[in-house]
């Protein structure tokens, strides 16, 4: 999927309903979507009915007379019209505790395709590299946090670390993981 | 919130390692909707987080050294006394031979001074024209260059291959520099002992394409005397 800057003519071609960019759409925010809404949300279910009511709003409001007043800004409505559908959501009674590990994980993409599952594995073979190169110690402080769920200022402490050691960990990894997927397959991805 | 501050206060780990506030958090939020590449960024390392987790089951329990262990056992006077004892040898190795040596090189540098030099000119590539040349090991010399200087050049580079063809130097050479003949001071290296190439390209500018043309081969012949 490559990524379009949200314009004018994009909001336009959602107007007319072009199948190409309304699947965009719909790829691209649904990511986004359950990101924000994972920490929120206990269910895949939950997640699925406020994306899914999401979309209707947004969509009906491109589609409406009067359009949506700032194309390049449809990111933000999404976003704007996403919080007040899970805040009814919330008043409905909807259950608002985090999902757990397992779901989660499962959140992102509930039926990937067969070159999704490839490109998730080359992903995680990288990934497996990446961490073989690590020290001990900063494999030990990712299993901690990740993996344990252990209290981040007292892991820190015990490796004798600071906790910007630990964001700063991940954000150098995170560059490596980009870079190796990059140089390996090429810019396919959306990174 | 823009891309600034969110770059400059790893935002992006931190919202996903839950480390915001509420309002933090929305703001971000607010924020990553509308910033493609903040919107990208967080997908990449919620990616790698997710197989990080995955990955780090099979990893076996990691043993690792607390740093406060290691600080009592290097200060016991049996690791202490000699390493104090090996760093003030060092100490003194260095102010009595290593700095007066390093102040007379660079002392020499800072003067004049007579270099060997080496005219490669015309072009050399047929095999009966190729100059020899013999220094020092450890003395400079100069290859005096001339450049070719033709029409729709922007700049020159000059290349210069050791006989066993590997790279050993790469310097661009301004139009003006290339109007006269150009110098390039050698320091000699083992590996240069024997058949030398220098090639000279031209970066001619034809649109917004910047492409090198092999202009002339300079081949010269060094002896190192050790």
């Amino acid at each position: 999927m490559q990524f379009d800057t949200f314009d004018a003519t994009y909001v336009k071609k959602l107007q007319e309903g072009d199948a190409r960019t309304e699947e965009h759409f719909v790829a691209y925010f649904s990511e986004l979507i359950n990101l924000k809404l994972r920490s929120r949300l206990k269910s895949h279910e939950a997640i699925e009915d406020v994306r899914q009511e999401t979309f209707t709003r947004v969509l009906a409001a491109v589609r409406s007379a009067g359009g949506i007043r700032q194309p390049e800004r449809l990111g933000a409505y999404v976003n704007s019209v996403c919080n007040n559908v899970l805040l009814e959501y919330y008043r409905a009674g909807g259950r608002n505790d985090a999902m757990d590990e397992e779901t989660e994980a499962n959140a992102t993409s509930p039926n990937p395709s067969a070159l999704n599952l490839l490109l998730t594995k080359d992903s995680q073979r990288i990934v497996h590299q990446i961490l073989q190169d690590m020290q001990p110690r900063d494999l030990k402080l990712l299993k901690g946090v990740l993996l344990e769920d252990k209290d981040k200022e007292k892991i820190c402490k015990e490796l004798g670390v600071d906790r910007e050691y630990l964001r700063v960990l991940i954000h150098r990894a995170k560059i490596s993981f980009r870079n190796v997927y990059v140089k390996r397959f090429g810019s396919d991805r959306p990174y | 919130m823009d891309h600034h501050d969110v770059m400059k206060g790893s935002l992006v780990e931190k919202y996903l390692l839950a480390e915001l506030s509420p309002t933090e958090q929305e703001d971000f939020e607010a924020h990553y909707f509308d910033c493609e590449e903040c919107a990208l960024d967080l997908r990449l390392t919620d990616e790698f987080l997710q197989h990080t987790r995955k990955e780090l089951r099979s990893f076996p329990d990691l043993r690792v050294e607390k740093p406060g262990r290691i600080l009592p056992f290097l200060l016991r006077p049996a690791w202490v006394i000699p390493a104090l004892a090996a760093m003030l040898l060092l100490i003194v190795y260095q102010n009595i031979m290593v700095y007066p040596g390093l102040k007379h090189e660079v002392a020499s540098l800072s003067q004049p001074e007579v270099l060997p030099s080496l005219a490669l000119v015309n072009g050399n590539s047929r095999g009966e024209d190729i100059p020899s040349f013999t220094v020092g090991s450890a003395k400079p010399f100069l290859l005096s260059v001339d450049i070719p200087s033709e029409e729709g050049f922007s700049s020159y580079i000059c290349t210069l291959y050791s006989p066993s063809g590997s790279l050993l130097w790469r310097g661009d050479v301004t139009t003006v520099q290339a109007q006269d003949s150009v110098s390039i001071r050698v320091l000699p290296r083992p590996e240069m002992n024997g058949l030398n190439l220098l090639l000279v390209q031209g970066i001619s500018v034809s649109g917004q394409q910047k492409t090198p043309v092999d202009l002339v081969r300079y081949r010269f012949k060094l002896q190192i005397q050790h």
